[in-house]
């Protein structure tokens, strides 16, 4: 909730959710960022231990534009949430 | 019924329910304050930190031993977030991990947690112990499995799964995880921590079937106690999968 009215009130070059969080799921959040006119384009990136294929359909399907399964490398992290920032300003 | 008995009786439940108001908020209070006080001593060391987790191989020494050599303070304060991490990471940001771990000692700390009076505290050093792969714990391990604590006992099995399985059963909390709570906790308090007998048999008869592999695996680890060495539990797994 409190990522969600931060990304509200501030200006945000993107988001890194877990599906898992206290509260709000991450999916939920990214859907609710996707239905304001304000967030609606603000990359989203997933990290999660789900790795199913229906997971992760599931969390594209709410709007996110990568995703990262748990154990996840950090450096892959980094390089991925580059990547989502070098298309959004192309 | 008496008017004064009546009043009494509703006095007495407002007491007791203001009480665990009172109770329930202080709890708060105290849980946040905490957190911000772990927050607030964390605040330091999370640069150098996230620097390690992502910092190339040769530029990792000086960052590791800067952290090694952090308060007792700071490290106790930290190190839930350390064993947080050690679950979620992979590749030179975990072996950065365990290396952290064993310049400060924190293995060899852990391990004598293993016979600790606090339960809690057993099943926090199984589970740092299992995150970070300590083969010499294994025997130690193996004999938490008959504590007298159900999270103690779950906590001393899933340290003893191997890699790839705590890997991917990590990767698949919501089905794995209920399955192994689902038998272990089962279990009959005192001796045998897990199914044993019929209720075994009738276990494995359901999970065997299973559709992923590693539930076979984890459900067949029940019946491992007589495989004391960790090799040989890993080839009993690769038989059986």
């Amino acid at each position: 909730m409190a990522a969600l009215r931060a990304a509200r009130e501030n200006t945000v070059d993107l988001a890194l959710l877990d599906i898992r969080m206290p509260g709000m799921s991450g999916l939920d959040v990214c859907r609710e960022l996707r239905a304001a006119a304000r967030t609606a384009t603000l990359p989203v990136i997933m990290i999660t231990a789900r790795s199913q294929e229906a997971d992760v359909e599931v969390g594209f399907a709410a709007g996110a534009d990568d995703y990262i399964i748990k154990p996840f490398s950090p450096r892959e992290l980094s390089s991925r949430v580059t990547a989502v920032l070098n298309r959004v300003e192309r | 019924m008496p008017t004064g008995l009546l009043n009494g009786a509703l006095l007495g439940l407002l007491a007791v329910v203001s009480a665990l108001s009172l109770l329930i908020v202080g709890n708060r209070l105290v849980r946040r304050h905490r957190q911000r006080r772990r927050e607030r001593i964390v605040a330091p060391v999370r640069g150098p930190l996230l620097q390690l987790l992502c910092a190339e191989e040769d530029e990792q020494t000086e960052l590791l031993h800067r952290l090694a050599e952090i308060d007792r303070r700071t490290w106790i304060a930290l190190e839930p977030t350390l064993t947080a991490l050690l679950g979620k990471v992979a590749g030179g940001a975990r072996t950065a991990l365990v290396r952290l771990y064993e310049l400060r000692g924190a293995a060899v700390d852990a391990v004598a947690d293993l016979s600790s009076r606090s339960a809690a505290r057993r099943g926090r050093a199984a589970q740092v112990l299992g995150q970070l792969r300590h083969r010499p714990a294994a025997p130690s391990l193996c004999r938490l499995l008959a504590d007298h604590d159900p999270e103690v006992r779950l906590a001393a099995a899933r340290a003893q799964l191997p890699a790839h399985i705590q890997a991917r059963h990590a990767r698949h909390p919501d089905v794995e995880q209920c399955q192994v709570d689902r038998v272990l906790t089962r279990g009959p308090e005192r001796r045998h921590p897990v199914l044993h007998g019929r209720d075994l048999v009738t276990a494995l008869g359901q999970f065997e079937r299973h559709q992923i592999p590693d539930v076979r695996v984890v459900v067949g680890y029940q019946d491992m106690s007589h495989y004391s060495s960790c090799d040989s539990r890993d080839s009993w797994a690769r038989e059986r999968r």
